[in-house]
């Protein structure tokens, strides 16, 4: 199934911001994106609106991962794509230019993580997006799609539009 | 937004009115409306905009257009509105009722 | 290959694949869309969509790009002639011809990534607003007419870029109750309205100048808000004065009023 993001360029400038404030020990930022959903001839079409970071708090000091986060933060993301009938992006930043990958702990978490809000509002996908300075990746989860598989294109769209497709380098 | 109280009173006559808003405006979906005697179809998908639109202080938008004793000018032909099309017919509604009071005087049109 | 698109270079390296990767969609194949088709095709897009219900009439031949003797006599789709241009200019285009309103084709339309408005009324121009934005789809809205203010004709026109979060056209005051009243009222009466080539020759340049920014960044120039008027009788092109009393976010399209409407 064809799976297309559209991101407000505001809403992706919020994000970048964020993201790349530092933390006491988190390497890394983490935060949800929400979408609505639209119907494609051949597919869906996912329309961002909202971006909410992890809290400071929320996140739990293990010196093996970019980040983690505790249960909390993940039950109010579930219950924002109850309340708003929205779906749920998990998203965090490469500091670098040029095309990010998913890593190896990336696929593995988001692989245990996504299937949750797929579980909770099977009639939506949920997915994860990795940023970088200037470019941005991203895999979809579904019903049809349990493990996940790369979004067709993404769009940032303000006053300038950048288009960008999941690259495998 | 409409109050509950004016859903409720639009509820009686269409159990599955719903309000939302777009560009602005707020619209009631009433699916399966019935249509005053005589109309053709008898039951029809109508969307109730509560707010100056197109040049009407309100207007009542159809899924189809409405055969109806008197015919009227369906000058509102495959209008876009919250994901539907809609067609309208030339009337206008007096200002400042309530939204119930107001549905009546737009299918009062299809008398 | 490379020849072929070497005097744009200075678009940027990127320039050309944007304009591969992405999705046009023209609504109206009159005289602004036809212009519009034929410089996308110069340009090196190559996924266009076309909607238009009617046929070249006689009266179109006076400006209408691309249409031909045969083809009014023919009675000939409006998309169909776009398309044919837009082919011969590059074989690669793959074109979606949509002989039928927008509305009826609306999942279709969905997939653009820009949207170029070359419509008519008032009230068409609403709709298709409210649904680009509902699917963060920037929208370059285009149209001409002539009036007759004191012995001689003026013609006048329009640009309007309309984004995300950026002001809308009603922001702007170019759609207003009153103009959307007035063209209520005269529902059935309006005749063909006048309409000349090179106005929509400069209308239809300029439209497409600001997509080929969005796509490229060139211009270096944020293109944050574009309401331009056009004077066809000095061939002024002038930034709108109501640009500067427009709202910075747009009230009439909140951020979450977007996908499929939210009923309560």
């Amino acid at each position: 199934m064809t799976v297309k993001l559209r991101i407000p360029k505001m809403l992706h400038d919020e994000m970048l911001v964020d993201l790349r404030r530092p933390h006491a020990f988190a390497f890394e930022r983490v935060g949800f994106m929400y979408c609505k959903q639209s119907s494609l001839r051949n597919g869906r079409l996912l329309l961002a609106y909202k971006y909410r970071p992890i809290e400071d708090e929320q996140y739990i000091q293990d010196d093996t991962v970019g980040a983690r986060f505790d249960s909390s933060s993940v039950r109010s993301a579930l219950q924002t794509t109850l309340s708003d009938g929205a779906s749920a992006f998990h998203i965090h930043l490469h500091s670098h230019a040029g095309t990010p990958q998913f890593s190896r702990v990336d696929t593995r978490e988001m692989q245990a993580l996504i299937p949750c809000f797929v579980n909770l509002s099977p009639e939506r996908c949920h997915g994860a997006l990795v940023l970088s300075l200037d470019s941005i990746v991203g895999r979809v989860w579904s019903v049809d799609c349990p493990l996940g598989e790369p979004l067709s294109k993404i769009s940032v769209v303000g006053e300038r539009i950048r288009l960008f497709g999941y690259r495998n380098d | 937004m409409i109050s509950d109280d004016h859903l409720e009173e639009l509820r009686a006559v269409c159990p599955g009115a719903k309000q939302a808003t777009e560009a602005g405006l707020d619209f009631v979906l009433l699916p399966g409306l019935p249509m005053p005697p005589g109309c053709s179809p008898g039951v029809v998908d109508c969307l109730l905009c509560l707010g100056p639109r197109d040049g009407y202080s309100s207007r009542l938008f159809f899924a189809q257009p409405v055969g109806s004793r008197e015919p009227r000018n369906w000058n509102g032909q495959n209008i876009r509105i919250l994901e539907r099309n809609w067609f309208a017919f030339s009337w206008r509604a007096p200002d400042g009722l309530r939204p119930m009071a107001t549905l009546i005087a737009h299918l009062k049109a299809l008398r | 290959m490379t020849e072929r698109y070497s005097r744009q270079s200075f678009l940027g390296n990127e320039a050309l694949a944007a304009f591969r990767e992405s999705t046009v969609a023209i609504v109206g194949l009159g005289g602004g869309g036809s212009h519009i088709a034929q410089q996308l095709a110069h340009l090196g897009f190559q996924n266009i969509q076309l909607y238009d219900p009617d046929t070249v009439q006689w009266s179109n031949l006076n400006r209408l790009v691309g249409a031909t003797f045969v083809d009014a006599q023919k009675g000939r789709l409006k998309v169909e002639v776009a398309a044919r241009g837009m082919l011969a200019i590059n074989p690669e285009t793959h074109v979606q011809e949509f002989p039928c309103s927008w509305q009826a084709a609306a999942e279709d339309i969905r997939e653009a990534d820009v949207i170029f408005a070359c419509l008519d009324s008032y009230g068409a121009r609403q709709d298709l607003e409210t649904t680009a934005r509902r699917h963060l789809i920037p929208l370059i809205d285009i149209g001409m007419d002539v009036g007759l203010f004191g012995e001689r004709p003026s013609i006048f026109g329009q640009v309007i870029l309309s984004l995300p979060s950026a002001p809308c056209m009603r922001c702007l005051g170019f759609l207003n109750d009153e103009n959307l009243r007035r063209e209520a009222d005269q529902y059935g009466a309006a005749g063909g309205r006048p309409q000349v080539v090179w106005a929509n020759g400069i209308l239809a340049s300029l439209a497409v100048g600001i997509a080929v920014d969005l796509l490229t960044g060139w211009n270096g120039v944020p293109a944050e808000g574009i309401y331009l008027h056009f004077d066809g009788n000095t061939g002024e092109v002038r930034t709108s004065p109501r640009l500067e009393f427009a709202p910075k976010e747009c009230p009439h399209f909140p951020p979450d009023a977007v996908g499929e409407p939210t009923f309560r």
